[in-house]
């Protein structure tokens, strides 16, 4: 359970410094982190707070998450613009 | 004046207060009388105008150059109405959006900046394309499910206003039931459209705002006269001078006046670059119109101004002012100081005429005063608004 409360302190950290970007691949890997450990509803929790942050950073990531919120049917029709 | 007092005139049922005296300001000019002192004092009035004037009309909200990139996004408040404005990565079209997410309603930009993506609410974290499409409602349908069955998102875009780009200037109609802006303004269009060329500002010595203590009419009419030249601006009078000036008169549509002395002449011994094909009248000339309710514009051959009143209590006003030269070229360094110079003879010439639009509005206040009289020669520019104003509130 460390990985993730160092996680969380991270998160916190780059929220506060407005640092989306980087909030954006941390809930991404804390989202992988439950994916691995089966856990999808908080998996799906994450990706959806990645999701948010690499809209508006048009994030690499974006695509990625998108296609695995899909997959655990948690978005319907995702539109970019 | 009327008799009724202004909470009577609002509760006899009448849709519009003061509807004797606004009848008069369309009469002819010998006969006419001016606006009712209520229409720039009274908060009441101020409401009512703003739904009928301000909501009905084309409107100047902001300019164009603050974006000027792709990703730009500006917040602009209009009499109370939050706009964002923003220039799309998408297309590179400007739009204007009503700055308020249609979830709970939280204003979405805060401050000017350039977006990488899309528009995310600070509240709940629903995005939004730079099209104004909505493009997640995040958690919508409970933790990590972002949709619901009943909800549809084509409901959830933002609240696009109809808008229009004119001279770099940013046009709204909040109601979205005016006429199109060509429409509505094109004997303006037709008038300028020598002027219909690439426009630059420097964004710095070319811009610069005043606070007037005065209602936004008074500094609609006292642009639209010359009348006062000679008492107020005698350092302008001495170049242009009153027997130089023309009314352009256009009831219904705008008013302003014509100098036909105009003479651009700078210490720095520099001249600016005239705008392109311009016909000789432009040599002498120089055209000074308002644009019906806000825009106060310029046009002489080597520069351009626009001048934006936003009415910010029934006695007090903000003006931004912007000047527009030829040439990106007008921009360098070594225009720098003709530019100030420019800039601080328009800069003069407005403040020269606060002391008149706030004198006009203490004077709103004597309850003798019915809207005043015109001279029928020096004021029909002025009685111009008065007809095109008194209309819009007695045809709603
Ligand atoms: S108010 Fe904007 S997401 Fe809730
Ligand atoms: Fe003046």
């Amino acid at each position: 359970m460390d990985d993730i409360s160092k996680l969380d302190t991270d998160i916190t950290e780059a929220f506060q410094k407005k640092q989306m970007k980087k909030v954006c691949s941390l809930y991404f890997e804390a989202a992988n982190y439950f994916e691995n450990k089966s856990d999808i509803e908080a998996a799906c929790f994450f990706y959806t707070q990645a999701l948010v942050m690499a809209l508006e950073e048009n994030h690499d990531l974006k695509e990625k998450i998108i296609h695995k919120l899909e997959k655990y049917g948690r978005n319907q029709d995702t539109t970019l613009n | 004046m009327s008799e009724l007092t202004i909470e009577q005139q609002f509760n006899n049922n009448k849709p519009i207060p003061f509807k004797k005296e606004l009848e008069k300001a369309i009469l002819n000019i010998e006969k006419a009388n001016g606006i009712p002192n209520q229409y720039y004092i009274d908060q009441k009035c101020m409401d009512l105008e703003k739904k009928i004037i301000f909501d009905k009309n084309w409107v100047a909200i902001g300019f164009t150059k603050d974006l000027n990139e792709p990703g730009s996004v500006k917040p602009i408040t209009f009499l109370n109405t939050p706009y964002l404005v923003i220039r799309s990565k998408e297309d590179s079209k400007i739009r204007v959006f009503q700055n308020v997410c249609p979830h709970r309603g939280m204003k979405l930009i805060q401050e000017p900046t350039i977006l990488k993506g899309a528009i995310r609410c600070p509240y709940h974290s629903w995005c939004y394309s730079q099209t104004g499409k909505n493009c997640a409602t995040p958690h919508i349908g409970g933790p990590g499910i972002n949709f619901h069955k009943d909800i549809s998102k084509e409901d959830l875009n933002l609240i696009e206003v109809k808008s229009f780009i004119w001279r770099g200037v940013i046009f709204v109609n909040l109601d979205g039931k005016a006429k199109n802006f060509e429409q509505v303004n094109e004997s303006i269009l037709k008038r300028w459209e020598l002027f219909d060329q690439p426009i630059f500002n420097d964004n710095s010595e070319s811009s610069f705002n005043l606070t007037v203590n005065g209602n936004w009419k008074l500094a609609v009419e006292n642009y639209l006269e010359a009348y006062h030249l000679p008492w107020i601006h005698p350092g302008l009078n001495s170049y242009s001078k009153l027997e130089d000036h023309e009314n352009i008169v256009n009831y219904g549509h705008y008013s302003g006046q014509i100098s036909h002395k105009y003479k651009a002449s700078y210490s720095t011994a520099k001249n600016f670059k005239n705008f392109k094909n311009l016909t000789s009248e432009w040599d002498s000339k120089g055209e000074y119109i308002v644009l019906f309710p806000n825009l106060i514009l310029g046009a002489q051959k080597d520069h351009l101004f626009n001048l934006i009143i936003e009415p910010i209590a029934t006695g007090q006003i903000k003006e931004s002012i912007e000047i527009y030269y030829s040439d990106p070229e007008m921009l360098n360094e070594n225009f720098k100081s003709t530019r100030l110079e420019n800039a601080n003879l328009w800069k003069t010439v407005f403040e020269e005429d606060i002391f008149v639009v706030e004198g006009m509005q203490k004077g709103r206040y004597a309850k003798g005063f019915d809207g005043g009289k015109f001279s029928p020669v020096m004021d029909l520019p002025t009685h111009v608004f008065h007809d095109w104003y008194a209309r819009k509130l007695l045809e709603a």
